[in-house]
């Protein structure tokens, strides 16, 4: 299904800067609610031929069934195969965009939706804004040429939950420095804890595009999706609610460790957890988010645009050449400084003798300590950066963003 | 003895500048290149603070 402008005939677009359906040719702008009227509402223009590929029959029973739609476009007679989870897409050849409406118009159509809020350009912008502000940034991907830049609706299954959990902790009494168990028993209401329902997209890249501002959620309405990609739920349900309950878990756990810490002293140790919860509800939304797809030595990088908010997500390849001087200028001129200081602690250990060693071996100690935690916290933030990096890098995710039809 | 001391000095004060400098790196590139990490970002989904029903040694 299309939207076509009643003035010339031309595909309508969602504008998130104006809120209303653009016409690409004449350049008029609707409101959703006069598109949603009848007279602006299109015809069936897009024929639907349904061409099932039962891969059962060729491999066996155990194989997945794969099921393949080809849509004729009627503008220009192509003929487009949109992906099973598909909903929203353009028209290759004639660039009109598209919107598969039996799938959104069924058993499995979105309650809420929130309309993009940054358009194209806008996304495109932020990104460089962030990497210009990069001093380890390569100039090459300062000056990034755009590779793919897609505007998809991202499918959310939103939870409300009812959790209960009763745990033994181990933790040690901040006065009498032992350790002491203590019963936690405790009861929390969550509501629309977030979780992509995309079998496609990992969940700790979608995490990182949060938050939403979930007050803006608008009933859903399949005119915000035109001019964009979106797709339909494809996780199985038992397998995503598992999930979410899991991330309710750790965010009960951790408010658990705060209230025992707080109250008696630093946890070590829980002995015993008995969770239980409730779902009471859940919704479906489509939410809005830009992927950027360039190249860097011949290996593409997707950076994310939270559609939104304009939250950039995503990691880059550090200047080799920048870092390394940086590193060793730091590193000798700290190390002029901490000679100093060890020479101070050696020297007045030899001059005092036995009589100081008590405390000169705290200052010691503590020396040694300040410098396994420079290690440790440096080589823990190299490694968070690494394991970003490879999200950015994720094969999967760039699959995700190139494997659509094109606008143009 | 006096020289010893300045051996020691020196070689302990490199392993700490190694890791001063480590460390000041991990935050330049933290806050260089990874855009958008949540740490401390997210979102509450908490309708109403955790009500705590039992809390007491055992």
């Amino acid at each position: 299904m299309i939207y076509k402008c009643p003035n010339c005939n031309g595909a309508l677009e969602y504008d998130p800067v104006t809120d209303k359906l653009l016409c690409s040719f004449c350049g008029n702008g609707y409101s959703i609610q006069e598109v949603e009227g009848q007279t602006f509402r299109a015809q069936e223009s897009i024929s639907e031929i349904k061409e099932e590929i039962n891969i059962e029959e060729e491999y066996g029973a155990e194989s997945e069934t794969m099921e393949c739609q080809i849509y004729t476009c009627t503008s220009c007679g192509a003929q487009l195969m949109v992906k099973d989870a598909e909903v929203s897409t353009f028209c290759a050849y004639c660039g009109q965009p598209t919107i598969v409406f039996s799938r959104v118009s069924k058993e499995l159509q979105p309650d809420y939706i929130i309309p993009f809020k940054f358009g194209k350009e806008q996304a495109i912008a932020g990104i460089r804004q962030h990497l210009k502000k990069g001093f380890l940034v390569p100039k090459a991907i300062k000056n990034f040429e755009v590779e793919k830049v897609r505007g998809i609706y991202v499918p959310y299954k939103l939870y409300d939950i009812y959790y209960h959990d009763r745990q033994i902790m181990m933790a040690t009494h901040r006065e009498k420095n032992i350790s002491k168990n203590y019963v936690y028993e405790a009861e929390g209401e969550y509501e629309n804890v977030m979780l992509d329902a995309s079998d496609t997209l990992d969940d700790e890249t979608t995490k990182r595009l949060e938050p939403y501002d979930l007050r803006l959620l608008r009933d859903f309405e399949p005119t915000y999706m035109s001019g964009f990609y979106a797709d339909r739920a494809d996780t199985a349900s038992d397998a995503h609610k598992s999930r979410v309950v899991k991330r309710v878990g750790k965010m009960f756990d951790s408010e658990a460790k705060e209230d025992v810490s707080f109250f008696a002293g630093p946890v070590t140790k829980v002995l015993e957890s008995n969770p239980n919860y409730e779902i009471k509800k859940d919704k479906y939304a489509l939410l809005p988010a830009w992927f950027l797809t360039f190249r860097y030595q011949n290996e593409p990088y997707t950076i994310l645009v939270n559609g939104q908010t304009g939250k950039v997500v995503g990691t880059v390849p550090i200047d080799k050449k920048k870092i390394i001087t940086l590193a060793i200028l730091i590193a000798l001129l700290s190390s002029v400084a901490f000679y100093f200081i060890w020479y101070f602690v050696f020297n007045a250990m030899r001059l005092d003798g036995a009589d100081g060693m008590v405390v000169w071996g705290i200052v010691f100690g503590v020396m040694a300590a300040a410098v396994t935690a420079f290690y440790w916290v440096g080589i823990r933030k190299i490694k968070a950066y690494k394991k970003s990096m490879m999200r950015t890098k994720s094969q999967k995710t760039v699959s995700y963003v190139k494997d659509r039809q094109d606008e143009n | 003895m006096g020289t010893l001391v300045i051996i020691l000095a020196i070689i302990c004060a490199l392993i700490t500048g190694c890791g001063f400098s480590l460390m000041i790196m991990a935050y330049i590139l933290r806050n260089s290149n990874q855009m958008g990490d949540s740490t401390g970002s997210r979102f509450t989904y908490q309708k109403e603070p955790t009500k705590v029903i039992q809390l007491e040694e055992c």
